[in-house]
């Protein structure tokens, strides 16, 4: 028989990619979180989880760091998208090329320098290491919500902005009214993009806060590095329902606002 | 751009055939070893001798005429190199790990015995065991793994499983002109005990290593000095009990790790957390060496190359002391897994890296003190660190003794073993060696600091325990470790937390209030409009 090639024969790269390197994860994940030391099925894990403040805590300072994160980040990328994407500034492409540059350096070497200013000023993990790990947490996501603020704020409909100042609104409530219900995807995006990393960032909040500060992320390296790994699955696996709910939430806003299409 | 094209293909096939190479037929055995990174000789510059796992490939092929090549893997801690044996998603010849890692690892049925009765059956073996030093023999018959089930220890030891490579101990790093406000003799007199690192002094200057053994280590012996320690060193300065029964007591206290041993040193731990600066995975032998922090809790083998890079870098004059509370000895070993393809390739392995000039060059470019004893191991200690600077004549009035004999015992043909008592330098020694080649100045106190902390000193033995695998405690620990690792958030967080979360409520009330007030007025204009 002739073969024949179809359409969907290029999807085949993507199945496998995807079970090799999504679904399989996933399922060892779930399948450690729900098992013991010797294999056989136990919610250990997750009565283990569920019994002592130690995870709580965890949790509770990773949200704390991914949101201050988050706002912080937002606070500064949100202005500095809207003016490069301005006429003014928009001349050409250098300018945001600029900030999202740090984005190509290898993060474990900016953060290592990052250490070493800190220290220059006194600033160190070892006096403040909830501000030295904000710090450089903001400092390695900025670009991550700098950028599809920007690409949202380029697709930004003057014609309704100038409608709106025609028809008697002042600058703030044209910017209220409408430049920020039209950025809301880029929004929705850049956080997005920035929570549920940082909180499952390790390597930042080590250096950084020289170990005084412990996110989920470290919580879950120092349970694999000393063999717990029930235990860290089934902490990946809280991060894992952490990220979905977060995505399905952002889902529905983004239909609500029945999506321009972010950059993501 | 046309020429590089043209180029491409030369590239690779320049590559393919180097790939060519490393696959040859003739190659009889390829070697895998797994070690800790940066722990054996390696060539810097071009003149130097070729990498150890070269030499040994030239070893193979001219002394036993079979052609080997290497794989060489590295890891970061023994839990890595476990989990890798574990999982056997790769598969090794060598591995050299920690000592409490060989117990577990024997535990969990994962390494072979070197031999099947006794080390005479295999003169290589019988060669090993004669290099290396009497005083890590001893020491390792007496460590015994764990059973898994019971957790009772089993009959067999270690030194039937492994042939030690470096050893070492844990102690305290420092920097005495860190600590401005202190005179530098009272700074080396508080660094003489754990205390140290729980006084206001030193609040928020040092940092402790992110491994939950290491920091266990300080804890149980700050933990239980009052109550347990103090009263045996009290029996034994009487003469009540001997050297050796105070070592196994200690041995017994350094080991506990009940749940009430654990409750007590989780409260230790977390009052050394809250005077230390921070918890540091490798950060903390350059922190020291750029002045960074005061003191940092460390290995011994890590301390003797800071000292000597702060002074050669920075001139700054780090010291390392072993606090007389005691503390933890460990070693490090090769072991052969189950995995091995070929055992006799392995042993070979193992004495090459016992043979004492291989060791010399592995001690000096790692900074770690070898296992290996010898002649030669002593003319080399000699050239370092004796004023002499070689074996024989009398005593300088420059140096004082250090007795390290305990590490020579039986090993020493040529010299006496009176020769391994020293003339070191002393640490207020001022005479300085003068490297030509790299026109620097080297004091010879830094080598007096150097040598403190190679070898601890003779009288210290009685305190220098061997800390355990913790067995099926392992999960209690590490429980416990997590919880002191973990910190709750700070209230001024919890407050930023709250403020935050109202702000968003009322935001997000105000924006359906006024969205409803808008409707109602828009229905009223409506209604009006009517």
């Amino acid at each position: 028989m002739k073969f024949r090639f179809q359409r969907k024969y290029f999807s085949i790269p993507y199945i496998i990619f995807l079970s090799l390197f999504v679904v399989i994860p996933i399922g060892l994940i779930i399948y450690y979180a729900f098992s013991d030391s010797t294999g056989m099925l136990s919610i250990e894990a997750a009565r283990k989880f569920f019994s002592d403040t130690t995870k709580l805590d965890v949790i509770l300072v990773s949200l704390f760091v991914a949101i201050q994160t988050t706002l912080i980040c937002l606070l500064i990328g949100y202005p500095l998208a809207y003016f490069l994407a301005s006429k003014k500034y928009n001349k050409n492409a250098v300018l945001i090329m600029l900030f999202i540059m740090p984005m190509w350096i290898n993060f474990v070497l900016r953060t290592t320098a990052t250490r070493d200013i800190l220290f220059a000023i006194n600033l160190t993990g070892g006096n403040s290491p909830y501000l030295a790990t904000l710090i450089g947490m903001v400092y390695n996501y900025l670009p991550f919500v700098i950028l599809p603020l920007y690409t949202t704020m380029l697709k930004l409909d003057h014609s309704q902005m100038e409608a709106a100042a025609d028809l008697g609104a002042n600058p703030a409530q044209v910017f209220i009214k409408s430049v920020i219900p039209q950025s809301v995807p880029g929004i929705i995006s850049a956080i997005t993009m920035t929570l549920v990393p940082v909180m499952s960032s390790y390597v930042i909040s080590d250096a950084l806060s020289e170990g005084n500060v412990t996110l989920i992320g470290n919580s879950i390296y120092i349970n694999f590095a000393n063999y717990q790994w029930n235990n860290g699955s089934f902490t990946a696996f809280v991060l894992l329902i952490v990220v979905l709910v977060s995505m399905f939430m952002t889902r529905n806003v983004n239909k609500q606002e029945n999506a321009r299409g972010g950059l993501w | 751009m046309k020429n590089k094209l043209l180029l491409m293909p030369v590239f690779l096939l320049a590559a393919l055939s180097a790939f060519g190479c490393s696959s040859n037929d003739e190659v009889e055995y390829v070697l895998r070893v797994l070690n800790s990174a940066d722990y054996i000789y390696e060539a810097e510059t071009e003149e130097d001798d070729p990498d150890m796992m070269d030499q040994f490939v030239t070893y193979m092929e001219e002394e036993k005429g079979i052609k080997v090549s290497y794989v060489y893997d590295t890891f970061d801690t023994n839990e890595t190199c476990y989990n890798e044996l574990m999982t056997g998603k790769s598969s090794y010849d060598i591995v050299c790990v920690s000592d409490y890692m060989v117990q577990k690892m024997i535990s969990s049925n994962l390494v072979q015995p070197l031999y099947e009765e006794s080390i005479e059956e295999d003169e290589r073996l019988e060669e090993i065991y004669g290099n290396v030093s009497q005083f890590l023999w001893d020491k390792f018959e007496n460590i015994h793994p764990k059973d898994k089930n019971t957790n009772e220890y089993m009959s067999v030891s270690i030194d039937q499983y492994s042939v030690p490579y470096m050893w070492g101990t844990v102690g305290v790093m420092y920097n005495p002109s860190f600590y401005e406000d202190l005179d530098e003799e009272d700074v080396l007199e508080m660094f003489n005990s754990w205390e140290a690192l729980y006084l206001e002094e030193t609040n928020n200057s040092f940092s402790i290593k992110d491994s939950v053994r290491d920091v266990y280590a300080v804890s149980i012996l700050h933990a239980y000095y009052e109550s347990d320690i103090l009263p045996l060193e009290e029996k034994l300065e009487k003469g009540e009990i001997s050297e050796a029964e105070f070592n196994a007591k200690l041995n017994e206290i350094f080991n506990r790790c009940d749940d009430e041993a654990i409750a007590k040193v989780k409260e230790d731990m977390l009052s050394l957390k809250a005077n230390s600066f921070g918890f540091e995975v490798d950060s903390g032998k350059t922190d020291m060496v750029e002045g960074k922090i005061g003191a940092n809790l460390a290995w011994s083998g890590d301390a003797t190359w800071a000292i000597y890079e702060a002074q050669s870098d920075y001139e700054t004059e780090l010291y390392f002391s072993v606090p007389d509370e005691g503390s933890n000895i460990w070693f490090d070993a090769f072991c052969i897994p189950n995995t091995c393809g070929n055992k006799d390739i392995a042993i070979d392995f193992l004495n090459f890296m016992s043979m004492p000039e291989n060791a010399i060059q592995n001690m000096d470019y790692v900074g770690y003190t070898s296992a290996v004893a010898g002649d030669e191991v002593l003319d080399y200690v000699y050239e370092l660190y004796d004023v002499r600077g070689e074996v024989g004549g009398d005593p300088l009035e420059e140096g004082e003794i250090y007795d390290i004999s305990y590490f020579f015992e039986d090993r020493l043909t040529e010299y006496d073993i009176s020769d391994a008592v020293l003339n070191a330098w002393r640490l207020d020694a001022e005479y300085v060696f003068v490297d030509e080649e790299e026109e620097s100045e080297i004091p010879a106190s830094v080598y007096a600091r150097m040598l403190r902390s190679a070898f601890p000193r003779n009288e210290q033995l009685s305190h220098l325990v061997i800390m355990d695998d913790y067995g099926n405690r392992n999960e209690a620990v590490l429980d416990m470790w997590e919880r002191v690792r973990t910190n709750a958030l700070p209230l001024w967080a919890i407050i930023v937390f709250i403020i935050e979360a109202v702000v968003a409520a009322i935001v997000v009330a105000a924006f359906f209030i006024i969205k409803r007030t808008k409707k109602v007025l828009r229905l009223k204009r409506k209604g009006l409009k009517k």
